[in-house]
């Protein structure tokens, strides 16, 4: 029996796709799901989800919601501000290309070499920091910033947050309808009104799931954390990162129950992301 | 003094003008037709009109008020969009609503004067639907119900029914009509179908590379074209290059074959090249030669388009000519191949001018 060539072509399309997120996805998260449950011997146990309790774990989950809400924030309003300005004809179309492939860029520049990159930069020693106190006479560290800090971090973190802010929220953006501002000018309405009952409405879906979406990206990392502040920040990944690393908090049952949490909030985030564009989606079309 | 008086409008985008020394002047209550092909200029005239492009030169009155500098939105101009332009994120009744609320009008006046408009429409049971739940058809109802709903002092209709089924067009085409006559506004239609702009207007314009070619009544247009473009765009014509025989009686020569115009021509000599144009339903064939303006013919092909055949001939050994046949003439067809008799009467002979601009079209 032949097989439908439509059919043949799915299979070897999504195949290797449908491979790598059983192996990389599905097994791992499948595996952390039971360990949160077990203990040392495999037997079945709720210890490893009272240990979420514990205050360092409680502090640690508050540290990185508040890390990654602020830089999920930030990084959106940044992010929706350049995606407003690169629309239409306003930006010529190279200038506009060029800044669409930094954000690609950019977007996915973490870890050691990001921290490198603002140690070298605005760290106490850095360059900017060097010229700010040379020129103008300023120094940010006797202002009350430090690089080292939930502050530092969370302003280290927008470096990608905005970027992905601009990629994620640019096919809404480009959405908007030149129709739509004409009509409304038509209609006698200014472009405040316009803005505050078309636009902000129209877009508020798609920029909620992308600040949801950049929330879950920041929870997520720890490269960028963990090369810059070393353990000084307590936050979820460094935390589990300490119990599967073999030191002195070695404890892979709890490190088991911080993933499985991590993936509870990452996930509900994807999720409303999801059901947000859907909505958005739905509406424009 | 008109209602509505555009004066000297020309519009440039750097090096190309989309617009040439365009005037018009319509009454309240009238309906024009901006009739052109892509990239004539007619949409760019009705931005001109609506304060979307600020024009290169010329004027823009409504009402005697000199609007040429006004921003949109100062000019109480209602405008319905190809794409429709609603709102997504409002209903049907926010849609109309909306220039009613930035208007400030009171909330009991906005909903009676939704309801109306909603009537007005026929979609009274839609109020609470959202853009994307409805058809085209019904959304382009909706819109054109959100921009008369702010009275306004002229209607802009930028291709409205281009994007929707031929049946629904047909049936919104003459909704269009019955509503523009019942509020009794001033309309400017952007259209580049002539069926659309024959049907629903008091006047036409038809434009060519930013100029206007003709501006008349459909009938005009369509019976008088003044220019070949005309005469090819606003139907179908057979473009005729003859010489001058007689230009007093108005006898011209299509190649070898002379043919009575029946129109003086006192400003023409013999021997002069005119244009003349002849529309193919006002061509018979006939079982016999003799007759004035009869011409031997050769068919080349035959088509049957349902309520008429339409032939397509060769006279002279190299004018092509085309005869659409009704009733009882497309009962029994010539095949391709055969040679007949084609007769038309002189006055249905129409000379064209060479292209013509500047025109008033007051």
């Amino acid at each position: 029996m032949r097989l439908p060539r439509a059919f043949v072509q799915t299979v070897f399309g999504v195949g290797p796709f449908a491979l790598f997120a059983v192996l990389f996805l599905v097994l791992p998260t499948s595996n952390l799901l039971v360990g949160a449950f077990q203990d040392g011997e495999g037997n079945f146990t709720f210890a490893n989800l009272a240990g979420l309790m514990t205050p360092s774990v409680v502090t640690a989950f508050r540290v990185s919601i508040t890390i990654s809400l602020a830089s999920a924030v930030l990084g959106a309003a940044a992010g929706l501000a350049v995606a407003l300005a690169l629309r239409g004809d306003a930006v010529p179309r190279p200038i506009r290309q060029a800044v669409l492939t930094l954000c690609g860029v950019t977007s996915n520049f973490a870890g050691v070499p990001l921290a490198f990159a603002f140690l070298a930069t605005v760290g106490r020693a850095g360059l900017l920091t060097a010229l700010l106190v040379r020129y103008f006479g300023i120094n940010i560290y006797d202002g009350g910033f430090n690089l080292l800090s939930v502050v530092g971090l969370t302003f280290t973190y927008l470096y990608f947050q905005m970027p992905l802010m601009v990629l994620v929220i640019m096919p809404a953006v480009e959405g908007l309808k030149r129709d739509w501002s004409e009509a409304a000018a038509m209609l006698g309405a200014s472009p405040a009104q316009f803005t505050l009952r078309i636009v902000a409405p129209i877009l508020a879906p798609n920029v909620v799931g992308a600040t949801l979406l950049l929330f879950a990206n920041a929870f997520g990392a720890v490269a960028t954390a963990y090369a810059l502040t070393g353990s000084s920040i307590n936050l979820v990944t460094i935390l589990l990162f300490a119990q599967i690393r073999g030191d002195v908090l070695h404890d892979p049952g709890l490190g088991f129950a911080l993933a499985l949490g991590m993936v509870v909030v990452t996930g509900v985030c994807n999720i409303l992301y999801l059901r947000l564009r859907a909505f958005s989606d739905r509406r424009l079309r | 003094m008109s209602f509505l008086t555009l004066q000297g409008l020309r519009k440039s985008f750097g090096a190309s003008v989309a617009v040439q020394d365009f005037s018009l002047e319509a009454e309240r209550g009238e309906f024009i037709s901006l009739l052109g092909p892509s990239g004539c200029g007619k949409t760019t005239v009705l931005r001109m009109i609506a304060g979307f492009e600020a024009p290169s030169a010329g004027r823009v009155v409504i009402d005697g008020e000199d609007v040429t500098h006004l921003p949109s939105r100062a000019r109480r101009i209602g405008m319905v969009f190809q794409s429709y332009a609603l709102f997504p994120n409002l209903t049907v009744e926010g849609n109309i609503a909306f220039g009613l609320k930035v208007a400030g009008m009171a909330k009991d006046a906005i909903a009676e004067r939704v309801k109306e408009m909603l009537a007005l429409i026929g979609l009274p049971q839609l109020a609470g639907r959202f853009p994307s739940e409805l058809s085209g058809g019904q959304q382009q109802r909706v819109a054109l119900a959100r921009a008369v709903a702010i009275r306004p002092r002229i209607l802009l209709l930028d291709e409205p029914l281009s994007a929707l089924d031929a049946k629904i067009r047909v049936s919104l085409r003459e909704d269009l009509r019955a509503i523009q006559r019942e509020l009794g506004i001033t309309a400017i239609f952007v259209t580049h179908d002539q069926e659309e702009a024959l049907a629903l207007s008091h006047r036409v314009v038809v434009m060519s590379e930013g100029w206007v070619e003709q501006v008349g009544t459909p009938a005009e247009v369509y019976r008088t074209p003044r220019t070949p473009f005309v005469a090819t765009f606003v139907g179908t014509a057979n473009v005729l290059p003859c010489r001058i025989v007689d230009a007093v009686s108005g006898r011209v020569a299509l190649g070898s074959v002379e043919i009575d115009a029946a129109h003086a021509l006192p400003e023409r000599k013999v021997g002069d090249t005119v244009v003349l144009a002849l529309r193919p339903e006002a061509i018979s064939i006939l079982p016999f030669d003799g007759a004035t303006n009869s011409i031997a013919a050769v068919v080349r092909d035959v088509t049957f388009l349902g309520p008429v055949a339409r032939l397509r001939l060769v006279i002279d050994g190299d004018v092509a000519v085309t005869v659409d046949l009704h009733g009882e003439a497309a009962r029994a067809l010539p095949d391709a191949g055969a040679r007949v008799v084609l007769w038309f009467r002189p006055e249905s002979l129409q000379f064209l001018d060479r292209r013509e601009h500047n025109l008033e079209a007051g």
